[in-house]
């Protein structure tokens, strides 16, 4: 691609004493002004993609191309201090000793003054331009992150690399930290690539999503493809609560009554994904539904979620919280249309 | 390259920090060698020297392990009145170097001494281990007080819900519990009684070491005292290993949230009475009669007339100690950086690999740097020879930048550790931020890291001090012709009978370790104050 800023291509990491590579045949390409999230469980080598970006540790294998210059491939090696990326790190890591502006100010080159304005600037522009004098202990939580945002920015990188950085962010205040800094990367046009294991986050950050198991790239595309047609069930599931039902156990339920679009009939092993709100519940017969029971109730704030149990089967629903369900209840449901999609064999789970 | 790269520390830092291992390894071909003075010393007295090391090591071991291990469970265990005083004053003992306190007892059972109504003979094996039990039951003491200060409370409340008694408590709960540090102590004490010569050759006892000096004073033969090096450190790595299985896999930790001290109990009045007799007995014979001794003797000889002498001296050790104390941190301040460049394996072992030194006795030291520095002499003096026909002398040996290298290898870990738990707190996040911002790990150190290591560079500095101060073995092979420190003039002076010369050069050591005592427990309780006010 001639408009990416960020290709890696075929990289592989391994580390001594584990007989599994860490990373494996990874590629993964980011177009200017793009932000892309990096999700998987912990273990699956997200964290270890961001590092040899960085240059923080060095592929076995592959090249990583960085804003049209070669930074790692045969024979080339940047260091991580030449590779002009910005990074932001879990536990803000500013440095404690130093106040705000001098954090800001650390990469920064040039005279005092100079230096001196330019992280205001930042500073100002992440909202903390009144607190530039005060050190790392002084500020909250999302204060020392929006200001590790601030000093990686300042450096005008091409990339920003984010590791987990809201994960030590208290739950209250995690939401409006990550709106704040999904305006300040829109508002500076950067490029970054966030790692995390929320899903959460990925989706209010970043239009792109790449998911990670066991060290290679399961799936990427716009969030909406990612949750609508994941290729597995781990994609599924990573994405958003899933109800994973083999076709064998989902024609069970049409033979018994269950109205719902045509799947074919070959690869009974094959199955079948349906997220928790194309399911709708009511209490009236109605033809083409389906008895269930209602085996337990959950508020979660704006919504409801239910397991009901309707052999071979039991299924997670979510229903807005106005509609009350009592646990033992005897309720029917069906599916919505168009709602349905269908997993191979190979990638159930 | 330099520092601004990684490689460049690996190089630069970790290079030197493995080089501080050749004077022990440079003894290691002495197996293979044998001399005329070797071979007499064999047939005659090495069985003496054996069984003398090990006679020491089995008494002032125990001693300390018992007196340490019960000082700090009652320390930490009982409310005392005058607790302060007593947290002070147990560690005063550590400032008499065993070598001062051996002659002040001499002179305490001689005839008009104050103990010589009760006692007259203070020699042989049983004296040594006296001394060395109250000099260096600190080691015990305080590596089993940090443990009970840790995590001890979670264990003795939970025994004492289940009610077992105070004496139950001790030697059930408190002593196995404490097992792992005193053990770790007690080697430290044994390296010490290793390393331990001017008391011996005062107190008339033959051990390893004396037998070291007497085969490079008395015969000048390197090889001798390199055989019996050799023996020395096959009698430490024993120590070392036989600590290792008694310990077992019984390094304990706390399970759990954070440190949990022991609860203290207030004792019945006969109770704190007696335990505060027990309390003192440590001060009393480890410190204060021995240092009585040395004022009545500055106070009654003509100490005047070498007041000249005295400050000349001072002034050296000060000056000689502490450029040694400023070489020691700097040097554990930049090796201790290592791990934190070098994750994997690497650089942890550069960084640990000085601290060997720790655990080798100062004379063997001594020997391995002899064993390096008189053949390079003499090859420089041959060159020399050959290209302006006159010879240089001693270049090498007997100078006092290599004694400070000495002192750093001796003593590194002493000043390493409390950097490399300040090292380990701040972890390595901040190299990669900075080589995030293109900052090089030169950069790095000196802005963020250097700043923050202040207070453990003067903890570990402080520490390292003190032992050089009070240093004696390493002192007196290496040092120049006509140099004196503190402890080698009263250490000369003694062994010359002339006391009331030797006790103001020992009463102004003694006096500086304990005021540098002093003051370190002083500002580390300020600090622990102010740390439980945040």
């Amino acid at each position: 691609m001639k408009n990416s800023l960020l290709q890696v291509s075929g990289v592989e990491k391994r580390f001594s004493g584990n007989p599994s590579p860490a990373v494996k045949d990874f590629s993964l390409s980011l177009r200017r002004g793009e932000i892309y999230a990096l999700v998987g469980e912990s273990g699956s080598g997200k964290t270890t993609v961001l590092r040899l970006i960085a240059g923080l540790a060095n592929p076995d294998k592959g090249r990583i191309r960085l804003n049209g210059r070669e930074v790692f491939g045969p024979g080339v090696n940047l260091p991580c201090e030449k590779r002009r990326i910005g990074m932001v790190f879990q536990e803000a890591a500013l440095f404690p000793n130093l106040r705000l502006i001098r954090n800001v100010a650390f990469g920064l080159r040039g005279k005092g003054a100079e230096k001196r304005s330019r992280a205001a600037d930042y500073l100002d522009l992440v909202g903390l331009g009144k607190l530039a004098g005060r050190y790392p202990h002084e500020l909250s939580g999302g204060q020392r992150q929006r200001a590790a945002l601030a000093r990686a920015l300042a450096m005008e990188p091409d990339l920003i690399l984010m590791d987990e950085p809201f994960s030590s962010l208290d739950i209250r205040i995690k939401k409006s930290v990550v709106e704040q800094v999904g305006e300040i990367l829109a508002n500076t046009e950067a490029t970054a690539l966030l790692v995390t294991h929320s899903i959460d986050e990925a989706f209010s950050l970043a239009k792109h999503i790449g998911v990670m198991r066991d060290g290679a790239l399961e799936q990427e595309g716009r969030a909406d493809e990612l949750y609508r047609s994941p290729v597995s069930g781990y994609v599924a599931d990573f994405l958003g609560a899933a109800n994973i039902l083999t076709i064998s156990e989902f024609q069970s339920l049409i033979h018994r009554g269950l109205t719902c679009p045509d799947i074919g009939a070959e690869g009974t092993e094959d199955g079948i994904l349906l997220r928790p709100e194309d399911i709708l519940l009511t209490t009236r017969e109605i033809p083409g539904t389906l008895a269930g029971r209602i085996e337990r109730s959950n508020f979660i704030g704006d919504r409801r979620e239910y397991i009901i149990s309707a052999p071979p089967v039991h299924l997670r629903v979510r229903t807005p919280s106005d509609k009350i369900f009592p646990e033992g209840a005897k309720v029917r449901f069906s599916i919505k249309k168009e709602s349905l999609s269908r997993l191979s064999t190979a990638n159930l789970h | 390259m330099g520092f601004t790269h990684r490689r460049g520390w690996l190089i630069l830092i970790g290079g030197p920090a493995l080089l501080s291992l050749l004077p022990m390894a440079v003894l290691l071909p002495g197996i293979l060698e044998s001399s005329s003075t070797w071979l007499h010393l064999r047939r005659t007295v090495l069985a003496d020297y054996i069984l003398g090391s090990l006679i020491l090591l089995a008494g002032a071991g125990g001693g300390a392990f018992l007196l340490g291990t019960t000082l700090a469970w009652v320390m930490s265990r009982y409310s005392i009145p005058f607790r302060s005083f007593f947290e002070i004053a147990l560690l005063l003992p550590h400032a008499m170097p065993v070598y001062i306190s051996a002659f002040g007892y001499r002179g305490l059972v001689s005839y008009g001494g104050l103990l010589h109504p009760l006692f007259r003979e203070f020699s042989g094996p049983g004296a040594a281990i006296f001394v060395m039990t109250f000099g260096f039951y600190t080691y015990v003491y305080l590596a089993c007080r940090a443990m009970l200060g840790t995590f001890g409370g979670q264990f003795i409340d939970s025994a004492r819900a289940v009610g077992i008694g105070e004496w139950q408590l001790f030697a059930r709960v408190a002593l196995p519990l404490m097992r792992p540090a005193a053990f770790a102590g007690t080697v430290i004490v044994g390296i010490e009684v290793l390393n331990e010569f001017g008391a011996l050759t005062y107190l008339g006892v033959e051990s390893l070491t004396t037998g070291i000096f007497r085969a490079w004073f008395a015969f000048g033969d390197l090889t001798a005292a390199v055989k019996l090096s050799l023996i020395m450190l096959a009698a430490v790595a024993l120590l070392i290993t036989a600590e290792r299985l008694l310990r077992g896999r019984a390094s304990f930790a706390a399970s759990g949230s954070g440190p949990a001290p022991v609860s203290r109990r207030k004792p019945s009045r006969s109770v704190t009475l007696i335990l505060m007799i027990f309390l003192s007995i440590p001060i009393l014979l480890g410190f204060i009669l021995p240092g009585l001794q040395l004022l009545l003797w500055a106070g009654t000889g003509n100490s005047a007339a070498h007041a000249d002498r005295l400050v000349e001296i001072t002034v050296n050790t000060l000056l000689l100690s502490g450029f040694a104390g400023l070489a020691g941190v700097g040097a554990a301040l930049l090796i201790g950086f290592l791990p934190l460049l070098f994750r994997r394996g690497i650089g942890r072992v550069l960084a640990e690999a000085p601290g060997l030194g720790y655990v080798v006795p100062g004379a063997i030291i001594a020997i391995g740097i002899m064993r390096i520095t008189v053949p390079l002499d003499s090859w420089l003096n041959d060159l020399h020879f050959h290209f302006f026909n006159s010879t240089l002398g001693l270049i090498l040996t007997g100078n006092l930048a290599i004694l400070t290298a000495a002192y750093c290898i001796r003593y590194f870990a002493v000043a390493y550790r409390p950097i490399d738990s300040a090292y380990t707190s701040l972890g390595s996040l901040h190299i990669d931020t900075a080589a995030g911002l293109g900052r090089s790990p030169l950069y790095v150190f000196l802005r963020v890291y250097l700043p923050q290591l202040r207070q453990a560079a003067f903890f570990g500095g402080i520490l390292f001090l003190l032992d050089v101060i009070k240093e004696l073995p390493l002192t007196m092979i290496l040092r120049p012709f006509n140099f004196s420190t503190l402890a080698t003039a009263t250490y000369a002076l003694a062994a010359d009978e002339r006391l009331n010369e030797a006790a103001p050069y020992g009463l102004v050591l003694v006096a500086i370790g304990g005021g540098i005592t002093v003051l370190f427990m002083m500002i580390s309780s300020l600090q622990n104050y102010r740390r439980r006010k945040q």
